[in-house]
């Protein structure tokens, strides 16, 4: 129990990301199917098929969003009794358990309506407004001291428009693809646009109804981890909005000059497609941090900003670590002391500790300068062959993580190799150096066209785009004022990411040149730009 | 139909993507509390009051007083007050430092837990 109990946040976390986005796809199927593709008229080819893949999305996602909520309810029962001591029926009768299972049961009446042929509208349309609002039962909106019905109301309203414009586009990208006949392309197309349109709208405006009262005041928009997520969703909106306007623009030249616009569009639907997960995770993320309204902790001010972000020379020279002491530990580290007694500071770092961390802040965004310069220039050709091996710069980075990421294991401090991965943190850390070097041996092959199938070039955009996302999410909402500091670094390094990763997705699947051309120009800029932006972190005032 | 696969295999790394988020949030969250953090306060009785930002289950909400030498107490919490407040009293209470350990579950779902620490002083 006491393990569960110490992994349930994180469980809980995980089932609520995956449950908002099987919310996403099921409603947004549930809106798609009858509204977008049952009013099609004309020729048969290729609809029948549609009909069915499509179907089989909608009824996988409220699967998987039914499997979702029940164990998050599960959890959270389990949670409840074996940290309050309460029994299963009053476990079970908090609002939450509830409102979950309530969800899990009308997915799983979406997914036995959607499994039959016929396209009961009504009863897709009705489920979708009880998930939704079910979902609404356990947002800010509904646990605020005093409840407004204005808020709740938008909560509703912002779910629905992005179930019918992120949840649609996988199955718009499917009727790109599957639809023989052009003017029923064209006829979806058009309706699908219009439909994103008014979404867009709507989630807009709601959005910003709700923002006043959970942000307070204008400076609640970057002194707290609230409002700096909530910029973070914004730009990646406008990123959604610059996609959106490119498809629109295709739309209607396709309508002057035939179909060869059309033959990009499902790939920047791709694109859209990843970019709105990582849009919704920050909402997942947005609803478990404290309102920014709320938020009494110290706060940083603009100067203290500003001098995270003063231009100095990076700090490359490792510090010397201080001296070890008999047992061959360095006192209380931050995280050893996790756990232990509170009547201790837990969240002071020493200056070496800082020291450190700066130094490998500012080797990394060496790194990632080299990549964006060295892919940059190999564009022009001039670097010929070698310009296409950028991927052993990530290989290098790699290799100087595993030698100075943990300093008092080997290859530098006492502790051996295999003794030092029982350390969670420290194989944590192994791990991800492990993936780095993994991600630069594939995308070196990739590069060297080593692999005859095409989707290893791919892991690359995917991994910038999940590491883009945690960096997005991962903070620990304390609302404490060195992790908003931290968070003001890291979230413009994580947008650019995020625009780098959509960027190389579309250089690599886009057919028409011309637009991948521009593609590949925007993710080496991307890099530099976000390495230029780490190269400045710095943790000492 | 390469292609369908691609769509599926999409959705399953939007659904991997979501999965990989590491750190617990946790959303309840302390607004005000009395004793203030890093008070002192005098002796003998004490009451308490923690206020949250979102509105609590009281049937889930704990708060235990833990004294520097490990000993200690839960206290009642006290019924009929505002649904985003915690009250209670403290009695007894001794020379020393203290830790108030609450843990609390917002109507949302989200349980969050942390703690004050203050002194009894003279
Ligand atoms: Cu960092």
């Amino acid at each position: 129990m006491q393990a569960f109990l110490s992994i349930y946040g994180m469980a809980d976390w995980i089932l609520r990301g995956v449950s908002m986005v099987a919310q996403t796809v099921a409603v947004g199927g549930a809106l798609y199917l009858p509204f977008m593709l049952a009013p099609l008229e004309g020729p048969a080819s290729g609809r029948v098929g549609l009909w069915r893949f499509c179907r089989r999305v909608l009824v996988s996602s409220a699967l998987v969003l039914c499997l979702g909520q029940a164990l998050t309810a599960v959890a959270l029962t389990a949670f409840l009794m074996g940290s309050t001591g309460a029994d299963l029926a009053t476990a079970m009768s908090a609002d939450a358990v509830i409102f979950d299972l309530l969800s899990a049961c009308a997915a799983l009446a979406l997914a036995s309506v959607a499994r039959r042929a016929s396209g009961a509208t009504a009863a897709l349309v009705l489920l979708s407004v009880v998930l939704v609002g079910a979902h609404a039962g356990v947002t800010h909106a509904a646990s605020r001291s005093q409840p407004a019905a204005a808020l709740l109301a938008a909560e509703t309203l912002h779910l629905f428009a992005l179930a019918a414009w992120i949840g649609g586009v996988p199955y718009f990208i499917a009727s790109l693809r599957m639809l023989e006949d052009r003017g029923q392309r064209a006829a979806v197309a058009a309706r699908f646009s219009l439909v994103s349109l008014a979404a867009v709208a709507l989630l807009v405006a709601t959005g910003v109804f709700m923002s006043v009262p959970y942000v307070g005041t204008p400076e609640g928009l970057y002194q707290t981890t609230y409002g700096l997520l909530l910029g973070a969703k914004a730009v990646l909106l406008a990123l959604l909005l610059c996609m959106g306007a490119v498809n629109l623009h295709a739309v209607r030249r396709q309508r002057r000059d035939g179909c060869a616009a059309l033959r990009s569009l499902p790939v920047l639907a791709e694109a859209e497609v990843g970019v709105g997960v990582i849009a919704i995770l920050c909402a997942v993320a947005l609803a478990s941090s404290p309102l920014a309204a709320d938020t009494r902790a110290a706060r940083p001010d603009a100067s203290e900003i500003s001098k995270r972000f003063e231009l100095a020379w990076p700090r490359l020279a490792s510090p010397a670590p201080p001296p070890l002491a008999a047992d061959g530990l360095r006192g209380p580290s931050p995280a050893s002391a996790a756990g232990g007694d509170v009547f201790e500071d837990e969240t002071a770092r020493s200056p070496f500790d800082i020291a450190w961390s700066e130094a490998h802040h500012h080797y990394a965004a060496l790194f990632v300068v080299a990549t964006g310069l060295v892919a940059l220039v190999s564009r022009s050709g001039r670097l010929g062959r070698l310009g296409r091996r950028w991927p052993l710069l990530f290989l290098a980075l790699a290799a100087y993580l595993f030698i100075v990421a943990d300093e008092d294991a080997w290859p530098l401090g006492p502790t051996g190799f295999f003794e030092s991965l029982a350390n969670p943190r420290i194989a944590q850390h192994k791990l991800m150096i492990a993936l780095v070097a993994a991600l630069a041996l594939v995308e070196w092959r990739a590069q060297a066209k080593k692999f005859r199938a095409a989707w290893p070039s791919f892991i690359f955009p995917l991994t910038i785009a999940g590491a883009a996302a945690l960096l997005l999410t991962h903070y620990g909402h304390s609302g404490d004022k060195q992790e908003v500091l931290v968070e003001i670094s890291h979230t413009p390094v994580a947008l650019l990411g995020v625009i780098a990763a959509a960027a190389r997705w579309l250089e690599l699947r886009l057919p028409s040149p011309a637009l991948g051309r521009v593609a590949g120009l925007v993710w080496p800029v991307a890099f530099i730009a976000a390495g230029a932006v780490l190269l400045l972190y710095r943790e000492s005032a | 139909m390469a292609w369908r696969a691609r769509v599926l295999s999409m959705i399953l790394a939007m659904i991997l993507l979501a999965g990989s988020v590491a750190d617990a949030a946790a959303h309840a969250s302390l607004v005000s509390s009395a004793p203030a953090a890093g008070a002192v306060v005098a002796g003998g009785e004490v009451s308490i009051e923690l206020r949250f930002d979102s509105r609590l289950d009281p049937r889930f909400s704990q708060l235990k007083l833990v004294r520097e030498d490990g000993a200690a107490a839960v206290l009642r919490i006290e019924a009929g007050g505002p649904s985003d407040a915690l009250k209670a009293t403290g009695t007894g209470l001794r020379e020393g430092r203290y830790r108030l350990h609450w843990q609390v579950l917002g109507v949302d779902g989200h349980a969050s837990r942390g703690d004050v620490a203050f002194q009894v002083g003279r």
